[in-house]
């Protein structure tokens, strides 16, 4: 223990004598450690965390596909109906769906966020009310649904968290609601709105087999199920699969012949594509930690070099190896602790940042925190850290040949021990940089060809909102459209406005009931017909959007007030459907094929639009008149020079003017919906870029370290090189050649590590493979560049040796 | 081209001073000196009496702050660091009290480096370097690494490295002062040889032992030259 105390205030005492040396060492590692700890943090808790569910591993989500489905993700009344009955691998299914009613108790009209779920939904998660009860059996019936629960949030926000709520009326919809219950503050919801918001009421679904939304092939609900106890995921899959076949075989009318179930695992199905883009995340904070040992190590070699006289003394005087190696580790484990300590405080202010700019997408994220778990991280990778980067040197200071360090007090030979093992720190250094480099460009360019992606309309000064019109007044399809008839009008006369539409759903607003396109003179057999997106809108949507008119016209207001209905379809789909023969004229319905209803003629084609995001590909698109289909929800766009401010005030005015119950929300400019879109892209690469720099600068100051030693080093043999004759530019080549050698191993390195992990990168790439030659060798350039650039101050101070140095001597 | 006088070196009025802060140091101070070739000099003085300073100019390693220096009749106290840096590749062979060979470096890479920096063929420089190592009597050992070696024999090698440009003179900094009296007797013994074989040498030496090697002794005390022997026969 004293000798410990005394390898500790040795340590000390020569950390404190080499200021320098200390500060750059613990700056490099706390970097290291400081990105580690906060992605680490972020991991923790987003990941690593179980979710707040009882026997969360037991809980699946289940979605109702087929061959032309893409990304199931829904589930009917019917068919779930269908699987409780025969399962036997999973407990109980749960269906539920987002459900945003509006408040209209207020001063003015309020969007609730919320959902209806079904009565086993609450003690399938395990979650009990922390006031009141939760729904029952008989509350999820379609006359008796209209009970709410509450969130805690909600419940303080809007009442004050009276108590004295349970039992009370919440007018929504403008209808009441009895408050049977409030959630616990803890209870961690299964989704978020789109805009990120938490829900904050949950009614019961209140369906049963005899509504027409509860059709086999209604699939407009979301499913989550407990497996049974004892029973695999597979094997319920495939339980679940054969039950799908036999389903197809009984009901050939209500389901696809190739249905199937999609069953992921809860954790899976919740985190999405941010569990591997925040594994991705933590690996390179990892190569980053492991390059800011490299530099540690390759310092305290330098300073091991310089102590062989003190150490082969020591051994002279009876120290052991064993004590020889630790007094040295304790001195990188000095080093490694401070880095920690300061990582720490990176650490803390890298997650606050993190939280700040995390996208919505990443759940949790709120969470975040640097815990006793993260500390405990922290300690580990400090403590592995100094041992990692404390070894070697102590190890290559303590095989010192005693009588030859003690001896050598003259200099008959020069340029030996070039600090092989340093150069081998440096070669695995601009290996390391050159994969981040190359994962940080391949997300760099997939971002800027996301962002480069034309949506398929004009984001520019495209003003958007969207509005519902509630209550029994609006069961009138007629006064739905004069209201949003009257609504477009009035706009239009507002000053700066140039057009003004609706559309039942906005691009690039995510996931739409997707409809079958039935062609009049052509039979389609079931799993044949085509599946568009559908949009109901009004005639001046297009003009508002900016969207190329391809062929034919568009709406016009005698379309919108004649009785026939027409279309307008995407050039996708018109390409699809009739390949060889033009659409316009042709007849369509969407949804089921019904002979006695009339049948939409298609006027004209119009350009693609993302609707499910910029990366995302486009998707076959068809258009119907708002007139003929009016909907309670529409979304207005409008373009003008005028300000998101004006326009909001002006189109609430005008909204309220004519009905004081309609709530507005959501007003944006498109093109901040655009840019959220792309935020957890943005948030990934920017991080991972900025790690790919980090790695860069570290990797420079690595090359510019061993350089400068070995330029150091070979004083002596430069001198005498340029006594015997060599230019100052043999000596820049010299120098150079070394430098590029190392560069260009671990160039070499880099490159084959690159492709090899490349893979991993893929699912976060857009429009750019992950061996894409041009960005490596790009990134190629740019890394030998960096690190050309390194080697070029100690190349320069080799070339500005003077060659007396050959008659000096000591 | 030497002098039709046969005048292989000529200094006249050479001073050197260095500048450090505010102190001005007068290393050399009118130095007049003609060396002809064939001759063997030495430079002889105590400790600091600036006998390295005139070493590194006659060898083009530094140049004088003041004076003229014609060697082979070419003016070159005012030349740039890269044409002193040729002509001493070519015309000047240095062997060094410390050896300075480089670890690194095979005993034949070593003797050929100064006919690298010269650009001279493969094959020239394999030729010259063999005939080099062979008059040291070092050719035996072209392979091994200057750590396998003697501190004579790297002192031999270094001599060789000295003679393989075929230079107009060699510049002796302490030869003998890193070896023991037999490897230091052996080594003034081959540079004779070199000598009495029409080698130009100045060589550098506080041990008047060595310094009777030469043919012409200059004494430098305190940056001049105070006094200039004779010796009546090589050796002796």
């Amino acid at each position: 223990m004293q000798t410990l105390w005394q390898d500790l205030h040795y340590g000390v005492r020569m950390l404190g004598k080499s200021p320098t040396f200390t500060v750059v060492a613990v700056v490099t590692l706390a970097l290291g450690i400081g990105a580690n700890t906060a992605l680490f943090s972020v991991v923790n808790a987003v990941l690593l965390n179980s979710l707040p569910y009882h026997q969360p591993n037991r809980l699946v989500a289940l979605a109702e596909g087929d061959r032309e489905t893409s990304d199931p993700s829904k589930v009917s009344y019917g068919a779930a109906a269908d699987w409780k009955a025969r399962s036997r691998a999973l407990q109980s299914i749960a269906l539920y769906q987002e459900w945003t009613p509006t408040w209209t108790e207020g001063s003015a009209p309020e969007i609730v966020y919320g959902f209806r779920v079904t009565q086993d939904f609450f003690p399938m998660l395990g979650v009990e009310p922390a006031m009141g009860r939760a729904i029952l059996p008989e509350d999820d019936r379609p006359d008796r649904w209209h009970i709410v629960l509450l969130s805690h949030a909600y419940w303080v926000r809007r009442f004050a968290a009276n108590p004295k709520v349970i039992g009370t009326n919440i007018i929504l919809d403008q209808v009441p609601f009895q408050i049977v219950g409030v959630l616990p503050e803890s209870f961690q919801p299964l989704s978020f709105s789109d805009a990120g918001s938490p829900p904050e009421v949950w009614a019961a679904l209140g369906y049963d087999l005899s509504l027409p939304d509860a059709c086999r092939s209604c699939q407009h609900l979301q499913a989550v199920a407990r497996l049974q106890d004892g029973a695999s995921v597979e094997q319920a899959r495939a339980e679940m699969n054969s039950i799908a076949t036999e389903l197809a075989r009984e009901f050939p009318k209500d389901y696809p012949p190739e249905s199937f179930v999609k069953m992921t695992p809860l954790r899976e199905s919740w985190y999405g594509r941010v569990q591997s883009a925040l594994w991705m995340l933590l690996g390179a904070t990892v190569v980053v930690l492991l390059i800011a040992c490299a530099n540690v190590a390759s310092l305290l070699l330098a300073r091991a070099a310089s102590k062989q006289r003190e150490v082969a003394l020591r051994a002279a005087l009876g120290a052991s190896r064993l004590r020889i190696v630790r007094q040295l580790l304790t001195e990188s484990a000095l080093v490694s602790v401070l880095g920690g300590i300061g990582g720490i405080f990176l650490a803390f202010w890298g997650t606050k940042l993190l939280i700040l700019w995390g996208p919505q997408q990443i759940p949790r994220l709120s969470d975040v925190q640097v815990n006793s778990w993260v500390l405990i991280f922290t300690l580990f990778v400090s403590l592995a850290t100094g041992i990692l980067t404390g070894l070697a040197p102590a190890l290559q200071a303590a095989q010192v040949d005693q009588r030859e360090a003690l001896q050598q007090t003259s200099r008959s030979l020069v340029g030996v021990s070039r600090c092989g093992f340093r150069s081998l720190l440096v070669v695995a250094q601009v290996a390391c940089a050159f994969v981040l480099a190359a994962g940080s460009a391949l997300l760099l360019k997939s971002f800027v060809r996301a962002m480069d992606v034309t949506p398929g309309f004009d984001a520019q000064r495209l003003y958007t909102t969207n509005f519902a019109l509630i209550g029994p007044k609006y069961e009138d399809p007629q006064a739905v459209v004069r209201f949003e008839r009257e609504v477009l009008e009035r706009i239009r006369l507002l000053p700066g406005i140039e057009s003004a539409g609706i559309t039942s759903v906005l691009p690039t607003g995510g996931g739409l009931d997707r409809a079958g396109l039935q062609v009049q003179d052509r039979l389609i057999p079931p799993p044949q017909v085509p599946s568009v997106d559908r949009y109901e809108v009004s005639p001046d949507y297009f003009p508002a959007m900016g969207m190329p008119l391809k062929r034919g016209r568009l709406f016009t207001e005698a379309d919108a007030a004649g009785a026939s209905p027409v279309a307008i379809l995407s050039e996708k789909t018109a390409r699809e459907v009739w390949p060889n023969e033009d659409a316009i004229g042709k007849r369509i319905q969407l949804g089921g094929r019904h002979e006695d209803r009339p049948w939409a003629e298609i006027v004209g084609i119009v350009g693609d639009v993302h609707q499910y995001g910029l990366d995302s590909p486009t998707t076959p698109q068809a258009y119907l008149l708002y007139s003929h289909h009016p909907f309670l929800r529409p979304c207005l766009v409008i373009r003008s020079g005028v300000n998101a401010r004006t326009l909001t005030r002006e189109t609430e005015s005008i909204l309220w003017s004519l009905d004081k119950n309609v709530p507005v929300w959501n007003p944006a400019m498109m093109e901040e919906i655009l840019a959220t879109s792309f935020s957890r892209r943005r948030f990934t690469t920017a991080l991972f870029s900025g790690f790919g720099f980090l790695a860069l600068l570290l990797a420079a100051t690595g090359i510019y370290g061993v350089m400068s030693s070995q330029v150091a080093q070979r004083t002596g043999e430069i001198g005498i090189r340029m006594a015997l004759g060599a230019q100052r530019s043999d000596v820049l080549r010299m120098i150079l050649d070394g430098g590029a050698r190392l560069t260009a191993s671990g160039l070499f390195l880099g490159f084959a590590g690159a492709v090899s992990l490349s893979s991993l990168l893929r699912s976060q790439l857009y429009g750019i493979g992950p061996n894409d030659p041009l960005t490596l060798c790009e990134v190629l350039l740019v890394v030998a560049l960096v690190a050309l650039a390194a080697c070029f101050i100690p190349t320069r101070r080799a070339t500005r040796v003077d060659p007396l140095v050959a008659l000096r001597y000591e | 081209m030497v002098e039709a006088n046969g005048t292989l070196i000529k200094m006249e009025g050479v001073k050197k001073v260095f500048y450090t802060d505010e102190v001005e140091t007068h290393a050399l101070e009118e130095i007049h000196l003609e060396i002809k070739r064939g001759t063997y000099i030495s430079i002889a003085g105590p400790s600091g009496c600036g006998k390295s300073t005139l070493l590194s100019i006659l060898g083009l390693l530094d140049s004088p702050t003041d004076g003229n220096y014609w060697l082979n009749g070419q003016p070159v106290a005012k030349l740039t660091i890269s044409e002193r840096t040729r002509i001493r590749n070519r015309e000047i062979g240095f062997i060094f009290q410390a050896f300075n060979l480089i670890g690194d470096l095979t005993v034949y890479e070593n003797v050929e480096l100064p006919l690298t920096y010269r650009g001279t063929s493969a094959a020239e420089r394999k030729q010259k370097v063999q005939q080099a190592l062979e008059r040291v009597g070092m050719a035996h050992r072209l392979r091994h690494y200057p750590s396998q070696l003697s501190g004579g024999q790297q002192q031999r090698v270094a001599v060789a490295r000295a003679l393989v440009g075929d230079p107009l003179i060699l510049m002796a900094d302490e030869p003998t002062g890193n070896l023991d009296s037999k490897n230091g007797e052996a080594v003034m013994e081959l540079l004779r040889d070199l000598h009495r074989n029409g080698a130009t040498i100045c060589m550098v030496t506080h041990d008047q032992r060595y310094a009777n090697f030469a043919e012409r002794t200059i004494h430098l005390f305190d940056g001049r030259i105070v006094e200039e022997t004779q010796e009546a026969e090589v050796g002796a």
